[in-house]
C-alpha cells in the first residue's frame, strides 16, 4: 500500500501512541530547509575529507564503489554531533517513550544516483541492546519519492519480535523473503519531504527502494537507545565481524567466537585472505607469523586488532 | 528467537483468519 503519511508535529502528543501501535510515527519539520542544506554540505565535506582517513569498517559500499552507508559520524564531526543533539529532537523522543533516551550513533545513507535497494531488516538484529529500547529517527535530506527510493515500513511488525534474517556473504543481513511474503499486507510505502522523518521501533521491519532518479537522495539516521541499556563492547563487535570473515573464507555454515581456525578447516592460504580482509576492514596489520601461534580464534584475533588500533591511535 | 517470531506471526495470522471467518455482526440483536 502506498500512503501519504500523516505527519505529526514534533510536539504532538500522538507520537508515542503511533510508535506503540504501528511501530512508527511520521513527524514533520524535524529539520528546516536551511538545516537540511547545511547538513548536506557537512556530509559532502565529510565524505571527501574524513571518510577516506578512517577505518574501512566505518562505511559500506556497493561493488561498484557507490557508498551505501557510513556509521558513527558523530564521533568524527563536531558540527554534526551538535546538530543531532539539539534539544528539540531528544525532547520529542522523551515524550514518546517511558525510558530515558540517549543518542547512540549517527549513521548516513547517501543513496546516490543509481544506489541500490537496502534490503528488509530490523535494527535490533544488528544492534542488539538489552533491554530492547532502541529507536531510529530517520530524516531524509531530499524529498523521498517512489523514483528515488521510498521507504517501506511493515506497520505492526514491531510487535512480533526479532525476525529470522539471512546473511548472504558480503551483504548485510536481511529478513527472510518468505517472512516478507507473509506480512505483505502490513507493508506501507511512504514518501517523505526533506526535513520531515520517521521515528521507528528497533523491531520494525523496513527497507528502501533503489534510487532511479538523477539526484542523490541522502538521509541521516539517529540511533537512540535507553540510557540504562547494555550494549555490546567494541571487542564483541569486532569479534562478531571477524567470525563472519572466518565463516565466509572457510565456507562454513556457522562459526563460534572461540573456534580455532585450523580445526575449522582453515589453511595457510585462507589465513592470508582472512588477514587481508582484517587489514581492509580494520586498518591494522596482523602478520601471518603472529596469527598462527596466538590469534587463531575470532575472539583472540579481535583482541589483537583492538590492541593494534589503540597503538595506531597513540601515534 | 526465531521460534518466538514465528509463533507470534502464526498467532497473528490465526487471529486475522478468525476475523475473516466470523459471521458479520447483526445490526440489531434486540
Amino acid at each position: 500500500m502506498r500512503m501519504d503519511a500523516e505527519f505529526l508535529a514534533p510536539d504532538a502528543s500522538g507520537i508515542g501512541e503511533a510508535l506503540r501501535r504501528e511501530g512508527v510515527a511520521y513527524i514533520r519539520n524535524l529539520l528546516d530547509l536551511e538545516q537540511v542544506a547545511q547538513t548536506r554540505d557537512a556530509l559532502a565535506s565529510y565524505e571527501k575529507t574524513v571518510l577516506p582517513k578512517i577505518r574501512a569498517s566505518a562505511h559500506e559500499a556497493e561493488p561498484s564503489g557507490r557508498l551505501v552507508m557510513y556509521r558513527d559520524v558523530e564521533r568524527y564531526d563536531p558540527w554534526l554531533k551538535d546538530m543531532i543533539q539539539q534539544p528539540a529532537l531528544m525532547d520529542l523522543v522523551r515524550q514518546a517513550v517511558d525510558w530515558e533516551p540517549v543518542i547512540y550513533y549517527l549513521d548516513v545513507f547517501p543513496k546516490p544516483v543509481g544506489g541500490a535497494t537496502i534490503g528488509a531488516h530490523q535494527e535490533l538484529y544488528t544492534v542488539p541492546v538489552d533491554p530492547p529500547q532502541l529507536l531510529h529517527l530517520w530524516i531524509p535530506l531530499e524529498d523521498v519519492t517512489e523514483a528515488n527510493g521510498s521507504i517501506h515500513f511493515y506497520h505492526g511488525s514491531h510487535k512480533l519480535g526479532l525476525a529470522p534474517h539471512i546473511e548472504p556473504p558480503g551483504s548485510a543481513p536481511t529478513v527472510d523473503p518468505a517472512i516478507l511474503k507473509r506480512i505483505e499486507a502490513m507493508r506501507v510505502e511512504v514518501n517523505c519531504p526533506a526535513g520531515h522523518g520517521a521515528l521507528f521501533d528497533g523491531y520494525m521491519i523496513h527497507w528502501s527502494g533503489p534510487n532511479r532518479s538523477d539526484r542523490d537522495r541522502p538521509a541521516i539516521t539517529i540511533g537512540i537507545r535507553g540510557k540504562d541499556t547494555q550494549i555490546k563492547s567494541e571487542l564483541d563487535n569486532i569479534t562478531s565481524l571477524i567470525t563472519r570473515i572466518f565463516r565466509e573464507e572457510i565456507d562454513l555454515p556457522t562459526c563460534g567466537w572461540d573456534d580455532e581456525f585450523y580445526s575449522l578447516g582453515g589453511s595457510d592460504s585462507i589465513a592470508e585472505r582472512v588477514l587481508a580482509r582484517v587489514y581492509e576492514d580494520h586498518g591494522v596489520v596482523v602478520s601471518f607469523a603472529e596469527f598462527v601461534p596466538r590469534y587463531t580464534t575470532p575472539r583472540s584475533l579481535a583482541a589483537k586488532v583492538l590492541e593494534l588500533q589503540g597503538e595506531e591511535a597513540q601515534r | 528467537m526465531r521460534g518466538e517470531f514465528m509463533t507470534a506471526l502464526a498467532e497473528l495470522e490465526a487471529e486475522e483468519l478468525a476475523e475473516e471467518e466470523a459471521p458479520p455482526a447483526k445490526e440489531d440483536d434486540r
